[in-house]
């Protein structure tokens, strides 16, 4: 009923989605699995209209459509329940689920809204829930908003409706709502596309399954056919075979530097604790919203805790706040460099000093000549690729500016350094000198904690591993056993 | 110096050039004194207002500020009967003040400069007629009298005065850690807060000296007046901005320079004087001007580009 | 801890400051305020059936306006009649102002006295009082006759300021010292657009023409003292042979006084102020200012009073309209004008007996 073939999307320097070609039957509700990166989402974005595809033919019931815009393909019948549900906060259900459309428009361009209420109370009826559709929706539940999403998206009369991860933000007695209107959906002859990272849920709904890496389509298969060992395998290339690596050379110590007890925050993290001591790295890695980052964030005083302990170098901290926990030598680096990590628009020299100029200034006054020797030891130091130190930040490549930001904390002698995500959009090169810089700063006596996503980049540079699953710890893997295969395991709940 | 303020150096000459071409009164060095000391006012309120557009807010309140302050020097002297330095003090003092005022509403309240400074900005108008009840009075004191129209070497005190306020506010953005600290706030505020710098101790510090700077205003308002007036003041805080911009600071803050801003105020200054020897008739004064402010911004545009 | 210990100081010296500077303004304004609370005690002893006097002027920042509030504030305590005074806060915002005689319509005064700040601006509003029969008094220029016809309002009487003429005073002055020798004379001009500003300019272009003075320059200073000095000095600049400058108000005068300070050309060249203030006059017995131009704001804001009083109390729809000749103060004269504020205003009861209200009258 959907077919597509030979789908391609390249984004510069990627290669997103490459060559994909499968089929959706009508009726089906079809699983689309791929780990972080996998271009699962620019495929269903493809299919729904928000992209357009370089190459390859989308058919839809023996027609082949070229869409332009999401509204175009909710015209065609293919409708979108993004993740963050687009919807406008200020407007009704009923004007929500109509918007942009043209239907309920009289010949004087006014609203027909006693009819387009009528039309929504019967679409959100076959749900089986009663939803108030004259409130704005930023009153409503995000359950409640859900529906109102998906109604937007069978509102003209849809053939397929593509579902992002419609579970991330319900509980369980809505989640398991959800599947039953997913089910009614797909009975009623409506194809449903499911993106999730929960392999549990796709056992629970789906009826077959389609696996994607690297932009390339792995398999499809019949759920009832393939077990979720074998899922998870072919989602990340990696058999149960493979060699065991050898571990990083450890250079840990007895004296604990950060100490986290029971920490927790709403339903983000909860009750997680470890301990950092000098010279290790330890590695968070988790599923996209797992809570890894915000743990990280945490311990720098950037997000709050509800409950629970956080110890800098001994000291008990009551409230973390940024300064509090440089006064700890904690450095912080963000995974969102742009925003939280580099003056931009600042020199290469002001970003590297940034964290020292208030310590070497005297009564007040820049000591320049320091500044301008210490920057450019720093630049030497870590191979920060410079025209030269006046050179405004941002002109820089990513790789160049993680630098710049590890330079600034090295200068400010930080024992504890906080990564996220530190290789996110950097070139595979400059990916392995951080690499190796992360780890010498281990060698060096300081303790690091590294959040990532990504598999390899736990196992090239950690010494222990603690991996979070909806925000609890699920497991802690010492180097020995950090192995891809058993990793990737853990992180999808499958041990 | 950097390539913009080349630009506007330019442009100013070429200003200066077409007014000399207009009339033979232009270039005359007495009213290139004269044009200066126009300049200086609005000069030393731009530096307060290039401090603050550099953390990347904005302070609409200088102008009843330096009204206020005007009036406090004013009233310190003709009512309470205060020495001249004591006053001059507490005149400078309410500018800071209120600055201070404004930035501890901005950064430890989070509320927005645009906003707040526009509510400050009521408060001290108001304040400022309350005090005087709306009536200006004379302010007859020599020394003050000596500072607003004497000349030293030929050359008028006023200038004198934005030029030291000048020197001052170059020094604190280039060798400061103040300095720096401001144009690494307009640049990132999350980063640099995130790298450990308090900003807001900064943001309210910059505000403090803007406040300042509109005491200072206020004070060299009386000295040309002769009298403190409750009016005074009026629109300052957009010529300041205008200033500001046309010496290419940007209103998003981390980027520009206080020289720029000084040519920024020579060229206002240029603009005002030269209608007036030109004797344009009124309803073109505001037409010129806003056409001569696009100009200079643009000029910089098709340079970038 | 230490956080929440900085944002308690953080709240409590703001308080401290908010509380300081409105106790601050408080102070102030009770002295002001002393007048009216006295009036208010006097009022309590009087019947119910008193009358109230909505009065709207332009702005009371502007020392013009607060002449006009004495003076009828002086009448309206003379005839135990209670006044309101309101004001826009500035000259320039007409529609508030509307806003401001419209609310006063509302509020059912028994008579509305207004100093509209364009001649057609609270034309609207005059429609209303006229449907609730509420008499109307102007005291700024005359209203437009075309407008007030389209609205079918009427105006009880016109006590008329008239700019023009105040200009053309400003005009022959200035012919009488340099008339026969000649010269060149500038105009600082108030805010573009504003009827007092075109009025008082064309007043004083009209007398001068075909005259051996020429103006050589016109330039705005906005009603203000800083901007007139600023504009002076560059005026002096172009045209250094200038005999005499008619600054169209005493505040922007003052500026020019500043601006020959500067030049060190006080009493070289004529200052010509206008409205009237006491600083004016403080300039003049200086020797600074030659001249200024006295709006007998004062009389006519007092006879205004009147006139809304007796049209009131005779309950009349018309009164003969009152015109008072603006005079000139100069040197000669200025010693007497300063002693006669608060005017006398016995002697101008024979000359506007139309409108004058003998106060015995009203009061038993």
């Amino acid at each position: 009923m959907l077919k597509l073939e030979h789908i391609c999307k390249s984004f510069p320097g990627v290669k997103a989605v490459d060559d994909v070609t499968f089929e959706i039957k009508k009726g089906e509700i079809h699983a689309l699995l791929g780990h972080n990166g996998a271009g699962k989402s620019t495929l269903v974005k493809i299919i729904s209209g928000a992209y357009q595809k370089d190459a390859g033919t989308v058919t839809l019931d023996d027609e082949v459509i070229t869409l332009t815009s999401p509204q175009h393909g909710l015209e065609k019948g293919i409708g979108m329940v993004y993740q963050e549900l687009d919807l406008i906060p200020d407007l009704n259900g009923s004007e929500n689920i109509f918007l942009g459309q043209r239907r309920f428009r009289n010949r004087m361009g006014f609203v027909d809204a006693k009819a387009r209420d009528l039309e929504a109370e019967s679409l959100i009826r076959q749900f089986g829930v009663e939803i108030d559709l004259q409130i704005p929706v930023k009153k409503l539940g995000v359950s409640r908003q859900q529906l109102i999403a998906i109604a937007k998206a069978i509102s003209r009369q849809a053939k397929v409706v593509i579902f992002d991860e419609p579970t991330a933000a319900l509980n369980n007695v809505e989640a398991e709502r959800l599947f039953g209107i997913m089910r009614k959906l797909a009975d009623a002859g409506v194809s449903l596309i499911l993106i999730t990272h929960r392999l549990d849920e796709v056992f629970l709904i789906a009826d077959r399954v389609t696996l994607m890496r690297d932009g390339k389509w792995v398999v499809t298969k019949e759920t009832g056919q393939i077990s979720m060992k074998e899922i998870v395998g072919a989602l990340t290339g990696v058999t149960e075979e493979e060699q065991v690596r050898t571990a990083n050379q450890s250079s840990r110590t007895e004296e604990k530097l950060v100490s986290c007890k029971n920490i927790s925050f709403g339903t983000v993290f909860q009750d997680v604790s470890f301990d950092l001591y000098r010279g290790e790295v330890l590695g968070i890695t988790g599923l996209i919203g797992c809570g890894a980052t915000e743990i990280a964030k945490a311990l720098f005083g950037v997000c709050k805790i509800d409950r629970g302990e956080i110890i800098l170098l001994k000291d008990k901290i009551e409230r973390m706040t940024p300064e509090a926990a440089v006064r700890h030598k904690v450095a912080y680096i963000s995974e969102d460099r742009k925003i939280e990590g580099l003056n931009l628009i600042g020199s290469v020299k002001d970003n590297i000093t940034l964290t020292m100029i208030g310590e070497w200034a005297k009564a007040g006054f820049l000591n320049r000549k320091k500044e301008m020797v210490k920057a450019e030891e720093m630049v030497r130091k870590l191979d920060i690729r410079v025209a030269g130190l006046e050179q405004a930040a941002g002109t820089l490549s990513g790789g160049n500016q993680q630098k710049i930001i590890l330079a600034k904390w090295l200068l400010k002698q930080a024992e504890i350094f906080i990564l996220c995500e530190p290789t996110r959009g950097i070139d595979i090169g400059t990916k392995r000198e951080i690499h190796k810089i992360i780890r010498k700063l281990a060698q060096d006596g300081c303790a690091v904690l590294v959040v990532s996503s990504e598999v390899e980049e736990i196992i090239d540079t950690c010494d222990r591993v603690m991996i979070l699953y909806d925000g609890k710890t699920r497991g802690e893997l010492s180097s020995e056993e950090c192995v891809k295969k058993r990793m990737l395991d853990v992180m999808y709940g499958v041990e | 110096m950097k390539p913009r303020n080349f630009l506007l150096i330019g442009f100013i000459a070429l200003l200066w050039i077409i007014l000399t071409v207009l009339s033979p009164h232009f270039i005359k060095i007495s009213n290139l004194l004269l044009l200066l000391q126009q300049s200086s006012i609005v000069m030393v309120a731009g530096i307060g207002m290039t401090f603050v557009i550099l953390t990347g807010g904005i302070d609409l309140s200088i102008g009843s500020v330096a009204a206020l302050s005007s009036v406090t020097l004013g009233i310190a002297i003709t009512k309470w009967e205060w020495g001249v330095l004591p006053a001059l003090l507490a005149g400078m003092l309410t500018g800071a003040v209120f600055g201070m005022f404004n930035g501890v509403l901005i950064s430890y309240f989070k509320l927005q400069p645009m906003v707040c400074t526009l509510g400050v900005m009521s408060i001290a108008r108001g304040l400022t007629y309350i005090f005087t009840s709306g009536r200006s009075m004379f302010v007859t004191d020599r020394l003050l009298i000596r500072i607003g129209n004497g000349r030293i070497g030929g050359i008028p005190i006023i200038v004198f005065i934005a030029v030291v306020l000048f020197g001052i506010g170059y020094m604190i953005l280039n060798y400061t850690y103040f300095g720096r600290s401001i144009y690494a706030l307009g640049g990132n505020e999350e980063a640099t807060r995130l790298s450990g710098i308090d900003t807001r101790k900064v943001k309210t510090l910059t505000y403090a000296f803007c406040g300042f700077c509109a005491g200072v205003v206020g004070i060299l308002y009386v000295c040309t007046l002769g009298a403190s007036e409750p009016t005074v003041g009026q629109g300052l805080e957009l010529n300041a901005t205008a200033v500001t911009a046309i010496g290419g600071t940007s209103l998003l803050g981390g980027i520009g320079s206080l020289v720029g801003t000084v040519f920024g105020a020579v060229l206002i200054g240029t603009i005002n004087n030269g209608l007036s020897i030109l004797n344009i008739v009124s309803y073109y004064q505001q037409l010129l001007l806003g056409v001569v402010i696009i100009l200079a911004v643009l000029l910089e545009r098709f340079k970038k580009k | 801890m230490k956080k929440n210990t900085k944002r308690i100081w953080c709240a409590i010296f703001l308080c401290a400051i908010l509380v300081t500077m409105s106790l601050y303004g408080c102070g102030q304004s009770e002295e002001n305020g002393k007048e009216a609370d006295t009036k208010d005690t006097e009022e309590a002893g009087q019947d119910a059936q008193e009358i109230r006097i909505g009065y709207i002027v332009k702005c009371l920042s502007n020392t013009f306006w607060q002449t006009y509030q004495e003076g009828a504030e002086a009448a309206a305590e003379e005839l135990g009649v209670r006044l309101d005074v309101r004001d826009v806060k500035s000259e320039d915002d007409y529609v508030g102002q509307l806003d401001v005689a419209r609310g006063m319509v509302n509020q059912d005064y028994d008579a509305i006295v207004a100093a509209s700040i364009t001649n057609t601006n609270l034309i609207p509003a005059i429609a209303d009082a006229n449907a609730k029969g509420i008499p109307w008094i102007v005291v700024s220029e005359k209203q437009d006759e075309e407008v007030l016809k389209e609205y079918d309002a009427k105006v009880t009487c016109n006590c008329r300021l008239s700019f023009y003429d105040e200009g053309v005073i400003a005009g022959k002055h200035v012919l009488d010292v340099l008339g026969e020798e000649g010269g060149q004379v500038a105009i600082i001009e108030g805010l573009t657009g504003m009827t007092a500003t075109n009025d008082r300019i064309a007043g004083f272009r009209d007398t001068l023409e075909g005259s051996k003075i020429e103006i050589v320059a016109s330039q705005p200073a906005d009603w203000l003292r800083e901007e007139a000095k600023d504009v002076t000095a560059s005026i002096l600049q172009a045209n250094p042979d200038i005999k005499a400058i008619y600054a169209l108000n005493d505040t922007m005068a003052l500026g020019c006084v500043a601006a020959l300070q500067q030049a060190d050309k006080v009493g070289e060249i004529m200052i010509i102020g206008d409205d009237g203030t006491n600083e004016a006059y403080e300039s003049i017995q200086n020797g600074e200012m030659d001249s200024t131009i006295d709006g007998v704001a004062w009389q006519i804001a007092y006879f205004s009073v009147h006139a809304a009083v007796k049209a009131v109390v005779e309950n009349k729809d018309t009164l003969p309209d009152y015109d008072l000749t603006p005079g000139l103060i100069t040197k000669g004269n200025v010693e007497e004008a300063m002693q006669e504020a608060p005017k006398p205003v016995a002697e101008m009861f024979e000359i506007n007996e139309n409108i004058y209200l003998p106060i015995a009258g009203i009061k038993e």
